[in-house]
């Protein structure tokens, strides 16, 4: 029983000591590369010439270009695409689905979009391991060790579905995920699979649906790629709330004492986004009638910038509760104050208002009324709805 | 609760996808909406662009900015062409530019160059409709018009704002109405607005096209 011991004690320093060497091996090779990278890039003229032309191409968001750059290398023409992807991942500012649609463009639909889907791979894969090599230790060194183990704790059970969020969401970059997620303790693939399925979407829409939707439909479909991200973020932060409600009902429970949960008060959240977002609509009113305001700004951002700053204000006084009869009054006013303020062009001035906060006005002014008609209903029943809910509850 | 939920986000995605339809697609695959036709004989230029129904209700000093441009939302019409390579093709035509100023000009001050017409057309709009009729005050009237290039290349780089052609003189657009000095539409003396009796509906593409005087 004793040898057996003294056999693991001797066993585990050694993996320790074996795990560590390869460690420095590794990041003795990827410092290598760098520096030899950054060597070739000065010393050598025509390198430095074509990596610069390369960022510029990128840079311009000129698809023909691109097109043209990867089409002359005719048989290599793959190969370069996937350097290209690489290139642009590791260089994190480049936007990748310029090489994406060239892809589609240059081999077929779907031969481009496996193409663009395992480079892309390719390059989170790399992102991942010269973020886990190179900065995993210095994040161990900086965080104190609790908090560490809070974040490990998360991402071990989140860490997929945070993966799968970002990776949907089109104005995330894909690289910066791939860096940050290196840095953090989650398996590699449970990463891999996550960057996998996250990836596909965008994959399909840039080089299937892309070529075929144009402009606002284009971006509609964004929106509900978001829509579904979103959606899955909700479930996220219900689920690392329930678990962290568990933890501290057993911690009450041990000590001997009672914990009463208040649980998320959603009828509460619902009814303050509503609510601001409606005196939001009118201040927005209100600063496009003054002339020197539209001049110089941009007057969209005066509705999303009253929207933000009022939902926190509100929600940083919890006690603040915005209950029905609040809503109805709320939604009459400030449906008759907007009327009042934009007059005969109902159907243009606040579709404008949010639509120029944007900037896209690329999609008509149409789909923005439909949107907020929508929000207008929905949000009304909604926090209608709860709170009623919430209240039909409590007597209960 | 969770069968509420999911009915109203099935019903505010099949509204999405009802808007998808109705985005009003006014894509031509057989245009290169991005290019820009010179014609040096005639002494034109033309840009493509969209109408930003915003502005029917809305004054600005801006008529035609590049899509890429910081006024792109500010404007009546977003070009799909850079502000540069307008310039370009203005000098290409013949065109001589003021170039007067260095940097911007103090409100109440005009640009000078050689005098453009400046004109409209789109989809069933064949014959080409003037400014001052695309145009309207508030009160229904014409504006005045008279567009000079006034180049200045280097402060539209500069400004970043991608302005083609501005509704008043301006030290960063390329063409510019001298007939109201800088600073006078913003401050509403006129206010300049798209006509909804003559211009086309949101999203629509027209054409604008620069005649050298």
């Amino acid at each position: 029983m004793e040898n057996t011991n003294e056999t693991v004690k001797n066993v585990a320093p050694k993996d320790e000591a074996k795990k560590r060497r390869n460690k420095w091996i590794g990041r003795g090779i990827i410092i290598g590369l760098f520096v030899l990278a950054i060597v070739i890039y000065f010393a050598v003229p025509s390198v430095h010439s074509s990596i610069g032309a390369i960022i510029e191409m990128f840079k311009s968001g000129d698809f023909d270009r691109m097109h043209d750059f990867i089409a002359k290398y005719g048989k290599w023409a793959m190969l370069v695409s996937t350097l290209l992807m690489i290139f642009q991942s590791i260089a994190a500012p480049l936007p990748a689905f310029f090489i994406t649609l060239t892809n589609a463009n240059l081999f077929g639909w779907w031969q481009g979009c496996i193409l663009s889907w395992v480079s892309s791979m390719i390059g989170a894969v790399m992102c991942f391991y010269i973020a886990r090599i190179l900065g995993r230790d210095i994040v161990e060194k900086i965080c104190t060790k609790g908090a560490l183990l809070q974040i490990e704790e998360f991402f071990a059970k989140y860490g997929k579905k945070c993966i799968l969020i970002a990776r949907l969401l089109p104005f995330i970059s894909f690289d910066v995920v791939s860096y940050a997620a290196g840095l953090t303790a989650m398996d590699f693939w449970g990463f891999f699979i996550a960057t996998g399925v996250g990836q596909m979407p965008a994959c399909i829409v840039y080089s299937y649906v892309g070529g075929m939707l144009t402009g606002g439909a284009r971006l509609m479909f964004m929106g509900l790629v978001c829509l579904f991200a979103l959606a899955i973020l909700v479930i996220v932060i219900k689920q690392a709330f329930t678990a962290s409600e568990k933890r501290k009902m057993e911690a009450a429970k041990a000590a001997g004492t009672e914990y009463k949960t208040e649980g998320i008060n959603i009828a509460r959240g619902v009814s303050k986004v509503y609510n601001t977002a409606l005196w939001a609509m009118v201040v927005g009113l209100i600063a496009m009638r003054v002339p020197s305001l539209t001049a110089a700004w941009n007057v969209g951002w005066v509705f999303y910038g009253v929207w933000i700053l009022a939902l926190m204000i509100t929600l940083l006084i919890r006690k603040l509760d915005f209950g029905v009869k609040f809503t109805l009054i709320n939604t009459v006013a400030s449906g008759i104050l907007t009327f009042v303020l934009a007059g005969s062009a109902i159907m243009r001035k606040p579709a404008g208002l949010v639509r120029m906060g944007l900037c896209m006005s690329s999609v008509s002014l149409d789909v923005f009324n439909m949107i907020l008609a929508a929000f207008v209903v929905v949000g009304l029943f909604l926090s209608i709805g709860l709170w009623t809910h919430k209240n039909k509850k409590k007597d209960d | 609760m969770k069968k509420i939920l999911v009915g109203i986000l099935a019903g505010v995605m099949a509204l999405s996808l009802c808007a998808c339809g109705g985005g009003g697609d006014t894509s031509d695959s057989d245009v290169d909406y991005k290019e820009i036709i010179t014609d040096k004989d005639a002494g034109t230029v033309s840009v493509y662009g969209t109408v930003n129904g915003m502005f029917f209700d809305q004054s600005t000093m801006h008529f035609m900015v590049y899509e890429g441009g910081s006024m792109a939302e500010k404007c009546m019409v977003k070009a799909f062409a850079d502000s540069q390579d307008f310039y370009d093709a203005m000098m290409e035509i013949g065109g001589k530019p003021g170039n007067e100023t260095t940097d911007k000009i103090a409100d109440g001050e005009f640009v000078k160059g050689q005098p453009v017409d400046v004109t409209i057309t789109w989809d069933g709009q064949d014959d080409p409709v003037s400014w001052e009729d695309f145009t309207k005050l508030e009160d229904g009237s014409k504006a005045k018009m008279d567009f000079v290039f006034g180049g200045n290349k280097q402060n539209n780089e500069t400004a970043g704002s991608g302005c083609i052609a501005c509704n008043n003189s301006c030290w960063a657009g390329i063409t510019s109405n001298k007939a109201y000095a800088f600073g006078d539409v913003d401050a509403m003396k006129p206010g300049v607005y798209l006509n909804d009796k003559v211009a086309p509906a949101d999203g629509t593409v027209v054409k604008v096209t620069f005649t050298l005087k």
